[in-house]
């Protein structure tokens, strides 16, 4: 198939090595067929062209941007944009994920996914319009914050319809939870992009598309499409969340106990705490409008103007619930507006808010317990819920100064620096820092346990489905095959459930959908079905739900293969932090619920097994990978003494 | 002189874009940002959007027909709940 018939797709794959400056181009039919799109093209991609032995921030390791092939078309909620590469916290798979206008953009520029590779010998950053592809000096831009960066480009090309990614301080001082920025208030948050992209000496990569995105039916793509929009329009959840957005899960987090207040200790926040999080109010104080992004029904962002109080001129988008866990959960910081602008100071200095927090509410527990004091922290009192503190730590951690250059690592990098026992305070899986909690709800805790990444919930986690306590079991089951998705506490089945995730959610991250658009969010909303309809129309690919789920088990296998040849990741990375298994929940809700280590032991096991996995080890058996098609993986991992 | 383009501050319109290329689909039966009749003007540093309908066929921004032989016009259909009341009434008024 030549390029100009490529339906769906844009059709070229841009590598840029920044070693030698050599610009090229491959057609994406090569990987399109086998691993969609998105992430599963990045992924198998790393797996063939990274050595086990190669660091994240080596020259030789590949940073890739990728899209899908619904971006840029009316698909629902096709406006995501995914980086890839190998993870700066736990050395094994790295993807992130993020809404924005950058997909379609790189789409009608041309192209599907952009691999960095090699390191610029001084700062650059690449512009890419349509054909014309070029590495810019970046000199002048080093040392910018991503805001200040986003505003040069673009009066430096004179276009303000540019879409930029781009690194901020923590990036450039190769922060192990820096990220990438995509204009100002979007993120390619998680596994530690930004100082990959750092490491390689790339600023900032800037995009503008003239261009066009075909689909190979267009009557039978916009069925599909108009199909799926009439769900959205009727259902009063989407309603709801639309109102407002993901702090909406404020209350229903208060409600199931999944805040991680103070670095997780407790799991609802506090009577006095909570009366603040009054979010009708404000939203009536503060917001100025929703934000969305290409064809997305959900709209779920906001842009905020503070006029009044310690942040007032503070103007941006955001925040999501996961700055609220972060800011006003693990550091304990009461002042709801301080959630905005500490997740606009993360922003700006390109720095993950998860990580940030995560390494802030390690030092604040260390320090509430005695193990850590002020002269251990550049002479700070490490009190909780001291916001000027926690901007300082930002600061700190972004420039790597002083106590900062620690946090920098990550909790669980930086307890095993300080030692003092103190890394059973650093809630983290498998290296990189933990956002999520995973006492009160069993599927959740599996899917982010046994994440490729490092922990993260979209990658097999059960999204709020599983906490919806009127989600009819009859309906349960027919959506996701199981009966008991709404009963958090529960484990039966709980395996199948995250085995049903870890699939959806490959086929979202490798078609650019969001997950708020899909069954993850509300069962009324897209599936499998649905989505192999949109891309069987879309690319003239002719697919069905089976496809496609095959295609993410496949997708799964190969990271999970990949961890197995870069690390010692194994069985016994897939339980929950040492504190999640001692600790019953202290109160709300579901106190004194606990995770029970045999009972977790047993759903490993029942997990393993639905994968054709060896249970002792949790490796990939022969027979999994070979009626996968994945004979060469199974003697790669043969070889390394990894085949289950 | 009639104006070939008209632009609006909006007060509910998310900056997504999708009537864009909602436009575009309807002109050639493609996806894109350039062949519409809408642009989005994106200054959410300011927390602002505009759009701009064209009415006349210029730099690859086609004349607005207000999608004849459509059964409404696809910018409207396509737009958020949130914005499309204000989005019908901008229509109207070119």
């Amino acid at each position: 198939m030549q390029e100009k018939d490529i339906y769906g797709y844009a059709g070229k794959i841009l590598r840029v090595d920044l070693t030698t400056g050599r610009i090229s181009t491959e057609p994406t039919v090569r990987y399109a067929r086998e691993w969609l799109g998105g992430s599963g093209i990045a992924q198998w991609i790393l797996y063939n062209e990274i050595r086990p032995w190669v660091t994240p921030y080596a020259p030789a390791n590949r940073l890739i941007i990728g899209t899908g092939p619904l971006n840029g078309t009316l698909a629902p909620g096709a406006s995501r944009v995914t980086a890839d590469s190998k993870n700066a916290l736990t050395l094994g798979v790295g993807s992130s994920n993020s809404d924005s206008h950058l997909a379609p953009e790189l789409k009608f520029a041309g192209y599907d996914h952009i691999i960095l590779q090699g390191k610029a010998r001084k700062p650059v950053y690449l512009w890419i319009k349509d054909e014309h592809v070029e590495l810019r000096d970046a000199v002048h831009l080093w040392g910018k914050t991503t805001w200040e960066t986003d505003e040069m480009i673009k009066q430096e090309l004179n276009d303000d319809a540019i879409q930029t990614l781009s690194i901020g301080p923590a990036g450039e001082n190769i922060v192990r939870g820096a990220c990438i920025i995509v204009n100002r208030g979007r993120a390619l948050g998680r596994c530690g992009m930004g100082g990959v992209m750092g490491s390689k000496n790339v600023k900032a990569i800037a995009v503008r598309g003239t261009g066009e995105v075909k689909v190979a039916d267009p009557a039978r793509f916009m069925k599909a499409v108009d199909e799926i929009r009439k769900r959205f329009e009727k259902s009063d959840v989407v309603r709801e969340f639309v109102k407002l957005g993901t702090p909406k899960g404020v209350k229903d987090r208060q409600r199931t106990c999944n805040v991680p207040y103070k670095n997780f200790q407790q799991l609802v926040f506090p009577e006095e705490a909570y009366a603040k999080w009054d979010l009708e109010k404000l939203q009536e104080s503060y917001r100025v409008r929703n934000i969305g992004y290409m064809a997305c029904p959900m709209h779920c962002s906001r842009y905020f103007q503070i006029d009044h109080g310690a942040y007032a001129g503070l103007r941006t988008e955001g925040c999501q619930f996961e700055s609220v866990a972060d800011f006003a959960g693990k550091l304990a910081v009461e002042d709801p507006v301080f959630s905005i602008k500490a997740n606009t100071y993360c922003n700006q200095l390109g720095l993950d808010v998860d990580s940030a927090a995560g390494s802030i509410g390690w030092a604040m527990e260390c320090y509430q317990r005695g193990i850590l004091k002020e002269s251990d922290a550049d002479g700070l009192k490490l009190e909780w819920g001291d916001a000027g503190v926690v901007l300082e730590l930002i600061r700190k951690i972004a420039y790597r100064e002083g106590f900062g250059n620690i946090l920098g690592e990550g909790c669980a990098h930086a307890a095993e620096m300080l030692g003092r026992d103190s890394n059973y305070y650093a809630m983290n899986l498998k290296g990189q820092d933990l956002y999520e909690v995973l006492r009160s709800t069993i599927g959740w805790a599996l899917g982010v346990c046994v994440s490729t990444r490092g922990g993260g919930h979209t990658t097999g986690a059960p999204g709020p489905c599983e906490e919806i306590p009127d989600l009819d079991a009859d309906v349960a089951e027919k959506v996701y095959g199981i009966r008991t998705v709404a009963q958090p506490q529960a484990y039966t089945d709980k395996a199948k459930l995250v085995g049903y995730f870890e699939q959806l959610h490959r086929v979202s991250n490798s078609f650019g959908t969001c997950h708020f658009t899909t069954t993850w969010f509300e069962h009324s909303l897209q599936g499998f079905s649905e989505l192999a309809e949109l891309y069987s129309a879309a690319t003239g690919f002719e697919t069905t739900e089976n496809d496609l789920r095959r295609s993410a088990t496949r997708m799964l296998n190969v990271e999970k293969s990949f961890n197995l040849l870069h690390t010692n990741l194994g069985r016994k990375d897939d339980y929950p932090p040492q504190r999640d298994l001692e600790e019953p929940i202290p109160s709300g809700l579901v106190k004194g619920f606990k995770i029970e280590k045999e009972k977790w032991d047993d759903l490993l096991d029942e997990y393993y097994e639905m994968h054709n996995w060896d249970k002792k080890t949790g490796f990939p058996t022969r027979k999994c990978l070979e009626e996968l098609d994945l004979k060469q993986v199974a003697s790669d991992l043969e070889k390394a003494g990894k085949l289950g | 002189m009639a104006t070939d383009k008209v632009m609006f501050d909006t007060k509910d319109c998310t900056g997504c874009k999708t009537c864009v290329i909602a436009c575009s689909y309807h002109h050639k039966g493609v996806f894109s940002l350039a062949s519409s009749s809408i642009e989005i003007k994106d200054w959410r540093q300011e927390g602002k959007f505009a759009i701009v309908f064209h009415k006349k066929d210029e730099d690859g921004y086609l004349a607005c027909d207000k999608c004849q032989g459509e059964s409404e016009p696809l910018c409207i259909k396509y737009c958020s709940f949130l914005a499309r009341d204000e989005l019908r009434t901008l229509l109207h008024t070119i």
